[in-house]
């Protein structure tokens, strides 16, 4: 099922992704569904690893090979075995993972050359093209240990996905507009939001105001935790992953 | 990190504003200011859980007018449609007022900003596309947010799909439809451009009723990726894509697929309905990977037979099997509106019975040994044969005597009843001339899954200027170019999975199989076995074989090591599903690659005009194909090199702009020593003639738009033969 969707609410958290990649380690036929769920889950989250890397102090280029073969050692077949349920989240056993992998890569002395092993991604498209969710000073990328460069990374990623995911379900019902002129009153407290103020500008009543953006904060909520839930083994784990996203979030600037 | 690093890092954008959130005084936010520690701390918050349905039936009850914006310099007027990958605008352009239809990526549908960026360059590939029956696209841009979109000609009349029933009426209608269609298509192959996902509802019909096929190759970017469940809100279309579309190789389509999406288009014209129905996409996606389409007549009987076997040969499971482009497809169609006889024919018992046998080799298997048991017996119980059955006997020695020499027989013997020639494709290693060309004495004939094999020229043998010896054959026309994209393009959508998963790379090379092409008209000839052995006019009972497998122990005992043996390296061979594959050939150290290993491949490429070919792709590959192990590019001198080999034996395989070209290998690399493998292309027509010396050929087959290929490559032999089989070393051409 495609958790993706959303159709189905919570009932979709027994076909996470992770929960998928760990309930098939072991089985022969559900692999290849395993691998693709991870390369999904990678795919999503490759800035937290190569922030991570490149606070290794990493050049870019570097970085760039690192996470590169990192991904393709994580996608490797026999990765999955090493994936068991008492690794808990697939942040934490990535980071985990993560870090096992730059201590071996840092042992080896022929580390491999840039595109000198097997073709990849152009990080010049990947990158340059990705525009970034995250602000974050300089002096606080330099000064955080990289495990919180990390987090930090993780949470922009999870919120951004869920943010883009609201906004294109309201454009396909062209209200965009209506997006625009409420999303930024997602996170106010309700004595917070001028409902006549928006009404006036919207041109329509109050009460439907209030209602879409009761509406919104709603569907945004379960858009983010469908997206957290993507990544814990169980959906009771999905309120500990955010708060422990966002204890990073708010220990950030200390 | 310097200021400096973080104008050309692509870490986070840079702010030296503390811009602490009032609430939480966490200082990180998304683009649009929010906070971002604040949107987490949404998702604690309690409430019911709101599906997509729901909010969106929430959100459709504001009935405000619809507030115009913009899309760069087009004024969103109206949704007017919404796929998998996108939503399409009626739009008004902003100085010009020209109504026009705009479609806009959807974010999240792209998976990564590098498909994006293929998303980009594509359209911007179609945008340069200038056919009549192609929907025109005026500009590629993108919006503030980074999105691309693209402006195109809005259709007012609707799509195919809309007019399925009228048009249902029509045959003749529908047919001269899709040649135009299929000759837009071909004209977009020719420009290194694959659709992908045709279907009625892609095809739109402008205001004089002409075709004008939309969407080109951008619905794959965006929709391919390995992950089953995405691949669901996919497969939309499904009945209308190709089998192969379908599978991990997703990634890996090829012209074939849009002629196998031309015919679904048609039979949906013609009978109201895909070829293919189920009670879900994958349901469907299963029966067109596993049962034959069904007859067009079956559902529409007052049809010419002749639409149904054109629809049939489109519908082929086998890429192969189908028309070799678009355009041949369009000129068949051509010939059925002009009432001549159309090219391709019905698909013989011999052929079904030959499928059927490859779908069910067990079974195949069991039932040959039963019927060999049984000859058997009955042989011993007969003890020796009646004098009257001697001539049965020697016709028996005669047959076998085909079997070793099959240049001595010829399928395109007028002679040779349609029985005969299908009960040759049977043959391991028979090479089945076909009826048109005979004025090369060195072509080979039948499917040709591989893009290269090697024949050896030897000296001249006793009988080799009998006529009777002479192989006449033909290679396997080229297929069409294939799209402009390589597999590294692809690899972000297959995901990085494809990397060093070696399944996953085979899925991401090219479809050899679909590459390959069928002069012969007779559907059987695309199943023919893969082993294809070539009798030259010099030697034919000493001819060198190519097989698609390992033919050590096969080896005529005449030919014994001297025999030229490659490996042609087949999508078959290299996914080997079937658990054969040459592990004890395969036996290439491959996964102790290091930098510091010694041995290294070199060499160079060259086209047919002595030009080198510069940014071609090289795959250093283990020998079997099923590992990529290096990759390389031509420099542009035309060399490339690969260091950090451990010894061994190993493929490379030539890329050029994604198509395969060639695969050679090389003897034992050496330790401190660079093997030089060379792609020299060079035409020699008359490559037969040339008998003096040991010279290999190698075949690659013309690829439309290419500059290279269709021709005979000359290489020079060293010498250095492999002692055990199929390796050869080649040396540049002087």
């Amino acid at each position: 099922m495609n958790g993706h969707e959303g159709a189905n609410g919570p009932h979709e958290f027994v076909t996470t992704r992770w929960s998928l990649i760990l309930s098939a380690a072991n089985l022969t036929n559900e692999e290849q569904k395993a691998r693709d769920a991870l390369a999904e889950l990678c795919r999503t989250y490759w800035r937290p690893i190569f922030l991570f890397v490149r606070a290794r102090g990493y050049s870019i280029e570097d970085a760039q090979d690192r996470t590169q073969d990192f991904f393709v050692t994580i996608l490797k077949k026999n990765w999955l075995q090493h994936a068991d349920r008492n690794r808990g989240r697939f942040r934490s056993f990535l980071l985990k993972s993560l870090q096992n992998f730059l201590v071996n890569a840092a042992e080896k002395s022929h580390a491999h050359k840039r595109g000198g092993d097997v073709e990849f991604i152009s990080w010049d498209d990947w990158m340059a093209e990705a525009p970034s969710q995250l602000s974050i000073s300089v002096q606080a990328l330099d000064s955080l240990p990289p495990e919180r460069i990390f987090d930090l990374s993780w949470a922009t990623t999870v919120v951004d996905h869920a943010f883009q995911r609201l906004r294109e379900e309201c454009e396909s019902k062209n209200k965009l507009w209506l997006f625009q002129a409420l999303s930024s009153y997602l996170t106010n407290e309700r004595d917070e939001v001028s409902y006549a103020e928006l009404s006036a500008e919207l041109g329509i009543a109050e009460t439907v105001v209030k209602k879409q953006l009761h509406n919104m904060r709603q569907r945004y909520r379960s858009l983010l935790r469908e997206e957290v839930s993507q990544t814990v083994a169980d959906p009771a784990d999905v309120d500990d992953e955010i708060r422990y996203l966002c204890a990073s979030l708010a220990t950030e600037t200390r | 990190m310097t200021d400096s690093d973080s104008a050309s890092d692509p870490l986070p954008s840079s702010s030296t504003e503390e811009a602490k959130c009032e609430k939480c005084a966490a200082t990180i936010r998304l683009d649009t200011g929010i906070c971002v520690n604040c949107l987490l701390r949404e998702g604690l918050e309690g409430g019911d859980e709101v599906s997509k349905t729901s909010y969106q039936s929430v959100l459709a009850e504001v009935d405000a007018p619809q507030k115009s914006w913009f899309l760069g310099n087009y004024e969103i007027l109206e949704q007017i449609g919404c796929g998998g990958m996108g939503v399409i605008y009626r739009a008004r352009q902003r100085h010009s007022r020209r109504i026009v239809a705009v479609k806009r990526v959807l974010s999240y549908r792209a998976d990564s900003h590098g498909a994006l960026q293929r998303f980009r360059r594509e359209a911007q590939a179609v945008a340069s596309l200038d056919h009549p029956n192609i929907l025109p696209i005026y500009e590629v841009s993108e919006s503030e947010d980074g999105l691309p979109f693209f402006s195109m000609k809005l259709a007012d009349k609707g799509s195919l799909h809309e007019h399925t029933t009228s048009l249902r009426e029509q045959p003749r209608k529908c047919v001269e439809l899709m040649a135009k269609v299929a000759r837009a298509v071909e004209y977009a192959h020719s420009r290194g451009v694959l659709h992908r996902d045709l279907k009625p509802g892609n095809i739109l019909l402008d205001d004089r009723g002409e075709p004008l096929v939309s969407d080109f190759g951008l619905a794959k970017l965006l929709d391919g990726n390995n992950d089953l469940t995405r691949s669901l809100t996919t497969f939309g279309t499904a009945g209308f894509i190709a089998p192969e579309q379908a599978g991990d190789s997703a990634a890996d389509v090829t012209p074939a697929a849009d002629v196998y999406s031309l015919g679904a288009v048609l039979f949906n014209m013609l009978t109201g309905r895909p070829p293919f129905l189920g009670a879900n996409p994958v349901s469907v996606i299963r029966k067109a990977s596993e049962t034959q389409a069904p007859k067009l007549r079956s559902l529409a009987p007052s049809l010419d037979r002749d639409v149904e076997t054109i629809c049939a040969r489109c519908l082929e499971r086998e890429p192969g099997a189908r028309y070799r482009s678009a355009g041949e497809l369009a000129a068949e169609l051509d010939r059925w509106l002009d009432g001549r006889p159309i090219m391709a024919r019905p698909v013989s018992a011999p052929a079904r019975i030959w499928r059927w046998s490859q779908r069910n080799p067990k079974l195949v298997g069991a039932a040959t040994a039963g019927i060999l048991l049984g000859a058997t017996a009955v042989w011993l119980f007969r003890g020796e044969p009646q004098a009257g059955h001697g001539g049965d006997r020697s016709h028996l020695a005669g047959s076998l005597a085909e079997v070793s020499h099959p240049a001595k027989t010829s399928s395109t013997d007028p002679r040779m009843g349609e029985r005969d020639r299908s009960n040759l494709f049977t043959v391991p290693g028979y090479v089945s001339p076909t009826d048109s060309e005979a004025e090369s004495n060195t072509r080979v004939t039948g499917v040709l899954p591989m893009t290269e094999f090697i024949r050896e020229e030897r000296d001249t043998a006793p009988n080799s200027s009998s006529p009777t010896n002479k192989t006449v054959a033909n290679v396997a026309p080229a297929p069409p170019d294939t799209p402009n994209i390589t597999g590294r393009e692809r690899l972000p959508a297959a995901l990085l999975l494809a990397k060093k998963n070696p399944a996953a790379m085979t899925a991401a090379l090219p479809d050899t199989e679909s590459n390959s092409t069928v002069r012969d008209r007779s559907s059987e000839a695309a199943l023919r076995p893969k082993k294809i052995a070539v009798d030259t006019t010099t030697s034919p009972a000493k001819g060198a074989s190519i097989s698609g497998r390992d033919r050590s122990s096969e080896a005529a005992p005449g030919a014994k090591k001297s025999a030229r043996e490659v490996t042609v390296a087949t999508a078959e061979t290299r996914s080997n599903a079937n658990g054969r594959d040459r592990s004890p050939e395969a036996g290439v150290p491959t996964s102790k690659l290091t930098d510091k290993s010694p041995a290294s491949i070199q060499g160079f490429v060259k086209d047919a005009k002595g030009e080198p070919i510069k940014g071609a792709d090289l795959r250093i590959e283990s020998r079997d194909g099923k590992q990529v192990l290096r990759t390389a590019k031509t420099d542009p001198n035309g060399h490339y090199s690969s260091q950090g080999l451990q010894p061994g034996v190993y493929r490379v395989t030539l890329a050029v702009n994604g198509a395969v070209k060639a695969s050679i290998m090389n003897t034992r690399t050496k330790v401190n020593q660079p093997t030089e493998l060379n792609f020299d292309f060079k035409k020699t027509p008359k490559a037969a003639a040339n008998t003096k010396g040991r010279k290999h050929m190698v075949w690659v087959p013309n690829r439309t738009g290419s500059h290279i290929g269709g021709t005979w490559v000359e290489v020079d032999d060293k010498g250095n033969e492999h002692s055990e089989s199929n390796m050869q070393t080649y040396a540049p051409r002087r």
